[in-house]
């Protein structure tokens, strides 16, 4: 297990690093000249070269690089040009409410998921099938911004039940992580689903019904624990998605998590803030689906077996 | 055997069927027996000739497209057919236990041995946590599996496939059911695993005083288990008797042809093994006649055809299903 998870561990932190390098030379390769952005319009050349002094671009690359790395090994991800803040500050600070809110939002649809797809393959000409089927479609074909602001609509400003936006604890995150565990439900809905019905078809699941035990917690424990698999694979490459649906739920919903950050990051060319939360984010997808193949290795003993 | 008066178990006129594009078929047909308690009934045929079907209706496993009838399907005189979910499952595993065909695919890959025998005695017989995990460990050894306490915590996965078979057994002894229903226990298993797997049985039944309906292909093997021998063939009964009697004096050519392609049957070593020509029919296929009448050497053109033969005595406790041998007794099977 240990040599399992270690291996894993150093394969992850190796794709970070890739990731963390690429980062970097697409931002320098693409992002212009960050001392001209800095500079005033109409600046003096020598004015333009004490900014590239400053920003340390009068070196070459690969000691900006090392620099760089050395920098991110203190926790130090540069200065914010937009803000005058270390990227590392501002990051910290939307890191968590986004991280919640994503959170909130997997919680949220993989709950829908389990029980309604399960529910379904159940019961397949049951409410709870018509319901599954009529939710993935809805989900499928509303996109986040549009689930988003016509929720805003019905119960922040006609019913004003729930803040329309911003962060001010619990209540901001319900309509937010509703909208994104809309979009990101429709998959794992039906693949829940699927895996459930063949699942049941499966003998081992006539043996536990030839010993009389209780129809939920054969689904619900006898079958899950074996449906479940394909979910938590569906779920290692839709994180990718579950972000790109956080940061459009954030902007909807002035919601100020790292997918706001981004925008008035990209927004301002504020390049060492992208570049931080690029790296951030990236590893966060490599983080889940690490997590992800620790929880197979604890569910599945044929993948332990197969690594022992 | 007689000193049971009642028997435990009483089918009539048994059938399964399943929708098809050529309306409905049926895989289990008019089947009836009955058996007592410490008795056994063998059931053998070839593959798909409906022998799980048949014993999967006794615990109300059959898959949901199926449609069961019977005359009589009692258990002590209870009738199962009436039976809704609870009542169902107060009986499965607890009265009815069955240890099933192919232990890879009966056993959960996620479910440890313990947890699953833990969970059948739970339900049926309830207990503290020591008490269910006792009668766990005395399941499995009763079953012969080694070092209960130590090698229960295993997934089905990490066991041999002996192994697993004694899982299978243990999971049936859990609850101390009056009928075990082994349905093909021993087919996947070396022939040493074998032997001891239906001494285990033999004894199991000695011992508890169980009813036993033991599945197989090998009617070898019905000579070891003894009691009632059915032979089936596309879902129906053709003959039916005591197991020496139906070995000694097959009177249904299926039964004799069964008999001389069974590589197990002591008294045929020096013959060379006569697989029966042809192939089993599919479902539905030999409705309307004798169901064996296209693979028959022996076959009546006219009646095989035409009208399925009902049961011809051939004494107290054997019949047959055949014409040839209604018209012409046992010169006319040979
Ligand atoms: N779900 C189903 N729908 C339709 N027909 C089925 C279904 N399941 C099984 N059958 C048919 O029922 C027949 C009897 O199957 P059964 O499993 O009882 O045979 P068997 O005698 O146990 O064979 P084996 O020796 O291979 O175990 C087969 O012809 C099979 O095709
Ligand atoms: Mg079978």
């Amino acid at each position: 297990m240990w040599s399992y998870a270690f291996r894993r561990l150093l394969q992850s932190a190796m794709i970070v690093l890739i990731i963390v390098v690429s980062v970097f030379i697409v931002m320098r390769l693409s992002a212009g000249d960050p001392a001209r952005l800095r500079a005033p319009v109409f600046a003096r050349p020598d004015v333009i070269e004490q900014y590239r002094r400053d920003f340390g671009l009068d070196r070459s690359l690969f000691e900006q690089l090392g620099s760089f790395l050395g920098g991110l090994l203190r926790g130090d991800f540069g200065t914010s040009f937009r803000f005058q803040a270390p990227v590392t500050d501002l990051i910290m600070e939307a890191l968590p409410r986004t991280l919640l809110l994503a959170g909130c939002s997997l919680a949220i649809s993989l709950s829908v998921a389990v029980v309604l797809g399960s529910l379904a393959a159940m019961r397949p000409r049951s409410i709870w099938s018509w319901l599954s089927g009529a939710l993935a479609a809805f989900g499928q074909s509303a996109p986040v911004f549009w689930t988003g602001a016509v929720m805003v609509i019905v119960f922040a400003v006609i019913l004003g039940w729930l803040p329309p936006g911003g962060y001010n604890g619990a209540s901001s995150l319900v309509l937010p992580a509703i909208a994104i565990s809309l979009s990101i439900l429709p998959t794992q809905l039906r693949v829940l689903r699927a895996a459930m019905e063949s699942t049941l078809q499966e003998e081992y699941i006539a043996t536990a019904r030839a010993f009389g035990i209780n129809q939920w917690r054969i689904t619900f424990v006898y079958a899950l624990k074996n449906a479940i698999l394909p979910l938590l694979t569906v779920v290692g490459v839709d994180v990718g998605y579950l972000l790109g649906g956080v940061i459009v739920a954030e902007v909807v919903f002035a919601f100020p998590g790292i997918g706001e950050l981004a925008l008035t990051a990209l927004k301002s060319r504020d390049y060492p803030l992208i570049q931080g939360i690029t790296i951030v984010t990236a590893s966060a997808f490599v983080v889940v689906n690490l997590l992800i193949d620790m929880i197979y290795f604890w569910v599945d003993p044929r993948i332990r077996q197969e690594h022992s | 055997m007689s000193d049971s008066p009642k028997p435990v178990l009483e089918v009539e006129n048994l059938s399964v069927r399943f929708p098809s594009q050529r309306g409905e078929v049926a895989v289990v047909d008019g089947l009836s027996f009955q058996l007592r308690a410490g008795e056994s009934l063998v059931i053998a045929g070839e593959s798909g000739s409906g022998k799980s079907m048949a014993c999967r209706t006794l615990l109300g496993i059959t898959p949901d497209s199926s449609r069961v009838d019977a005359d009589r399907l009692d258990w002590k005189g209870q009738g199962l057919l009436a039976l809704d979910r609870a009542g169902w499952n107060a009986l499965r595993g607890a009265e009815i236990a069955m240890i099933f065909q192919d232990p890879a695919a009966a056993l959960n890959p996620l479910i440890t041995v313990e947890t699953l025998i833990s969970d059948a005695i739970r339900q049926h017989r309830g207990g503290t946590r020591a008490e269910v995990r006792a009668r766990t460990i005395e399941a499995l050894s009763r079953a012969g599996f080694p070092e209960p306490e130590f090698r229960m915590k295993a997934f089905p996965g990490e066991l041999s496939g002996g192994l697993r078979q004694r899982v299978a057994i243990a999971l049936a002894l859990s609850c101390e059911p009056s009928l075990i229903i082994a349905d093909e226990a021993t087919t996947n298993l070396d022939v040493s695993i074998q032997a001891q797997i239906v001494e285990l049985l033999r004894f199991l039944q000695a011992d508890l005083g169980l009813a036993l309906i033991f599945v197989t292909h090998d009617l070898g093997l019905a000579r070891e288990i003894g009691g009632d021998l059915m032979v089936m063939y596309a879902g129906q009964a053709v003959e039916y008797g005591r197991v020496p009697e139906v070995l000694e004096d097959p009177c249904h050519p299926y039964t004799r042809g069964l008999l001389r392609s069974a590589p197990t049957m002591a008294s045929d070593r020096n013959t060379p093994l006569q697989p029966i020509p042809g192939t089993a029919p599919r479902p539905g296929e030999a409705a309307g006649g004798a169901p064996f009448r296209a693979r028959c050497p022996v076959a009546m053109e006219r009646l095989c055809e035409r009208e399925n033969p009902g049961w011809t005595r051939v004494s107290d406790t054997h019949r047959v299903a055949c014409h040839r041998f209604a018209a012409e007794g046992r010169g006319g099977v040979q």
